[in-house]
């Protein structure tokens, strides 16, 4: 939210005061995913380009800083941490997190490890360093249990930053994001950021739409809303199939 | 080829989970077991979520059974009141299972008792399998030196059950005894199976053989029958009160069991009773070992990330 206003006060400021003229456009490949029974991850293509420059051949796309996120619905968690305990390994310490993202997928132009650049980053709270979990005990959860949030993510490769923005001639910018066969289904926000000289001065966002599609969907809302019925038609599916074995093989 | 199942929400390789029943399902037509305290650990080994995996494989085991109980229900060999009264400790037992089975998740320990509750029930199993058919072919091997026949051990005629009162007769299995063991033994092992995703019938059939003497030309037919009841309620139980029964997984499961299972059987006919039990019983402590290591050494990774919305 606090980002989401952060762009709609530079693009009122815009209106004001238009001191710099360039505007950020993107595009997406896809507008929605479908998870299909072969689902096996997607790639998902974010592309722009920057309105107004070009025409004065002064800077071009490389004189800017990019970042482009794209945040999977939140969640809450509980990251809990084992400890040895009468010779087995028992989870003991736990936290919990009130919103944690689904996933986290972020491209930038420069190294995100770049000291001036995390200032940036800090700023405008993207990347790792300073992704919003929803502690429920700010001060007191301690960092090694968001650490492991980040890490146990990025393992099942839905949490992801690299600077890996490809930039193609003076003034188009690519950022290819591989989703995983794991991506949580629901709302995607894509936003991206042009940086100037460590200040913002354009944004844009987009929203993709990740569901389960036909058969999927259909059996999905079914478990969850009628989990019983289910439960039968579980039921009766073995039945059959242990009549068919009996039948096809007789077993006497 | 790839599947994307719906309630794991991983993607598998199909043929891995067909070939993995048709694996547990060769072993358990060969020596005439379940298989589902084989096929739990394994589909946890290979990353299925613990809670899925119990709870689609107490689905799995719904076919399984009443494709047997068939075959015993022409045979008639099946007791049905002490099926009945089987079943009827089975459904309390696995009622408190379901439940029990919500409460360990929410507070992040049910990893931790279904290793430890495999461990356990595996090693004792497994250990007693092992002991008692090398001892029988030690027996075996001394009599053919000295040209006598060994009867197998017979059981005593009576033992301490037979004083518990509420007797009851069954005809089926020519049995006076009391209820209460027999309520017992149906709840232990409903609680099983909503726990472990096991049939229970490694546990259920030494104890109608050891602790109630009921015949054994009845036994598997009449375990098969309370074990077919007991998944089916807790198939149901579990997708409505967790919705963790996943069905394409339990479908790829089924047919590679089904298949698997009538090579098996014809295998199993050419090998010896004994050698049978003690090529089970070391499988078993396998497994057992496995996941006894599993909780002893240091894990790579101290920390999990449970979802809060699903417990």
């Amino acid at each position: 939210m606090i980002r989401f206003a952060l762009l709609c006060f530079v693009f009122l400021g815009f209106a004001v005061t238009p001191l710099k003229a360039q505007t950020l456009v993107t595009g997406l490949s896809v507008e929605r995913v479908q998870i299909t029974s072969d689902f096996t991850g997607t790639e998902l293509v974010v592309f722009g380009t920057i309105d107004g420059i070009g025409n004065d051949n002064t800077t071009t796309i490389a004189d800017y800083d990019i970042i482009v996120e794209i945040e999977g619905p939140k969640e809450p968690g509980v990251v809990r941490k084992k400890e040895r305990t009468l010779g087995i390994w028992i989870n003991r310490e736990g936290h919990e997190f009130g919103a944690v993202p689904g996933s986290y997928l972020m491209m930038t132009t420069r190294d995100p490890e770049d000291q001036e650049f995390q200032q940036t980053l800090s700023a405008f709270n993207i990347g790792f360093a300073n992704l919003a979990l929803g502690e429920a005990e700010l001060d007191e959860t301690p960092q090694e249990f968001r650490d492991a949030i980040l890490r146990l993510k990025q393992t099942q490769g839905l949490y992801f930053q690299s600077n890996t923005i490809d930039l193609i001639g003076n003034n188009l910018f690519k950022a290819e994001f591989k989703l995983p066969a794991i991506v949580p289904v629901g709302i995607h926000q894509v936003r991206s950021y042009l940086i100037f000289e460590n200040q913002l001065i354009s944004g844009s966002t987009h929203a993709i739409r990740i569901s389960k599609s036909g058969f999927e969907q259909i059996l999905y809302r079914f478990t969850r809303d009628h989990g019983y019925i289910y439960g039968v038609v579980c039921v009766l599916m073995a039945m059959l199939i242990g009549w068919l074995g009996s039948v096809i093989f007789k077993r006497d | 080829m790839f599947l994307y199942l719906p309630i794991a929400e991983l993607s598998v390789n199909v043929f891995i989970f067909l070939g993995m029943g048709a694996a547990v399902g060769f072993l358990s037509g060969m020596f005439g077991v379940g298989g589902g305290f084989l096929m739990t650990p394994l589909l946890i080994f290979s990353g299925i979520p613990p809670a899925v995996a119990v709870a689609t494989e107490a689905n799995q085991i719904v076919a399984s059974s009443f494709s047997g109980a068939l075959v015993h229900f022409r045979r008639k060999s099946i007791d049905f009141k002490l099926g009945t009264l089987l079943l009827c400790g089975g459904l309390v037992g696995s009622l408190t299972g379901v439940l029990l089975f919500q409460f360990l998740r929410k507070v992040g320990q049910l990893d931790l008792i279904i290793s430890l509750l495999y461990v356990g029930f595996l090693g004792a199993i497994g250990s007693l399998m092992l002991y008692e058919s090398i001892g029988f072919m030690r027996r075996a091997a001394k009599a053919a030196k000295s040209g006598k026949v060994v009867a197998a051990k017979m059981p005593g005629q009576h033992n301490w059950i037979h004083g518990l009162p509420f007797k009851m007769r069954f005809k089926r299995s020519k049995l006076y005894i009391s209820a209460i063991p027999v309520l017992a033994i149906g709840a232990l092992v409903g609680l099983l199976a909503s726990i472990m995703g096991v049939g229970g019938g490694f546990i259920m059939v030494p104890a109608m053989i050891y602790l109630l003497r009921v015949p054994t030309n009845v036994v598997i037919g009449t375990s098969l029958f309370q074990i077919m009841f007991v998944t089916m309620f807790t198939t149901i139980a579990q997708a409505g009160a967790n919705q963790t029964v996943d069905i394409m997984l339990a479908l790829l499961l089924m047919i590679g069991g089904v298949v698997g299972a009538q090579f098996g059987a014809q295998v199993g006919l050419r090998l010896k009773g004994e050698q049978l039990r003690a090529l089970l019983a070391i499988i078993v402590l396998l497994v057992c070992f496995r996941l006894a290591y599993e909780l002893v050494i240091t894990p790579t990774e101290l920390f999990t990330l449970g979802i809060g919305g699903h417990g």
